[in-house]
């Protein structure tokens, strides 16, 4: 039985993180984080941390959303990941996000 | 400062998140194969497969919150507009007039302070026919300050 917790955290008016968990028990099976920012009236990807197919990485989008490089990540909370979106906001697109 | 909103999902809510997804990716079968290939491309294809597969299985079940990090959502939270939300909490309004009516103001107000209170994620338009349907996305509000 899985349990899925969904969290729209808005940063800013025009800046959110996206959540999406999956719960097994208490065992969390599946995380999706997306910092999405309001461009030109629609919400646009910038970067995602996931655990797809039980692989850590984090994706970076371009001004258009397109996927444009993706990098392994280590696992960490929903909590880490906000305070890194609300320290460096859009700097994390030019930032070594493998080092934070 | 921390707002936290919590939303309860029924029957209704949930085949409803069903449904907006078979309108966004056709079936669950055709979002399954693009999400293995596609993998992340496209981060909401990702999740609405999680949530999908989820509410497929028998006792899968979802919790949806909103959190606002910023107090710029209480320039949009005016009296009025608390009050719009606390109406919509509790009764159900067939339109966007039928919620003017019954809350002795005029249409376009309304309008305005839903669309308002759209651009937040705190209640959504349903399009029923011809008819736009507002419905709260709030069943619970509360406003916390932490270390």
């Amino acid at each position: 039985m899985t349990r899925v917790v969904r969290q729209l955290i808005w940063v800013r008016r025009d800046e959110v993180l996206d959540a999406t968990e999956a719960y097994e028990g208490a065992r969390r099976a599946f995380y999706g984080y997306t910092y999405r920012t309001l461009q030109s009236g629609s919400w646009l990807p910038a970067i995602r941390w996931d655990s797809w197919e039980g692989q850590d990485h984090v994706d970076r989008y371009d001004e258009s959303g397109q996927l444009k490089d993706r990098l392994p990540w280590r696992d960490r909370p929903l909590a880490d990941v906000l305070k890194l979106v609300k320290t460096f906001r859009r700097n994390l697109l030019t930032m070594d996000l493998s080092e934070l | 400062m921390r707002v936290e909103v919590a939303r309860d999902l029924g029957k209704a809510d949930l085949a409803r998140e069903v449904a907006e997804m078979e309108t966004r990716h056709g079936s669950f079968d055709g979002l399954r194969q693009r999400v293995f290939v596609e993998r992340c491309a496209d981060p909401r294809a990702v999740d609405d497969y999680v949530l999908w597969k989820a509410l497929r299985d028998e006792g899968g079940g979802l919790e949806d919150r909103t959190v606002f990090d910023t107090p710029e959502v209480f320039r949009t939270l005016t009296p009025r507009r608390v009050e719009m939300l606390e109406f919509l909490r509790h009764a159900e309004v067939a339109s966007i007039q039928d919620l003017a009516a019954k809350l002795r103001r005029d249409y376009k107000n309304t309008y305005d302070d839903l669309a308002a209170l759209k651009a937040w994620g705190l209640v959504a338009v349903l399009r029923e026919g011809k008819n736009q349907r507002p419905v709260s996305h709030v069943t619970s509000l509360r406003v916390s300050w932490e270390k």
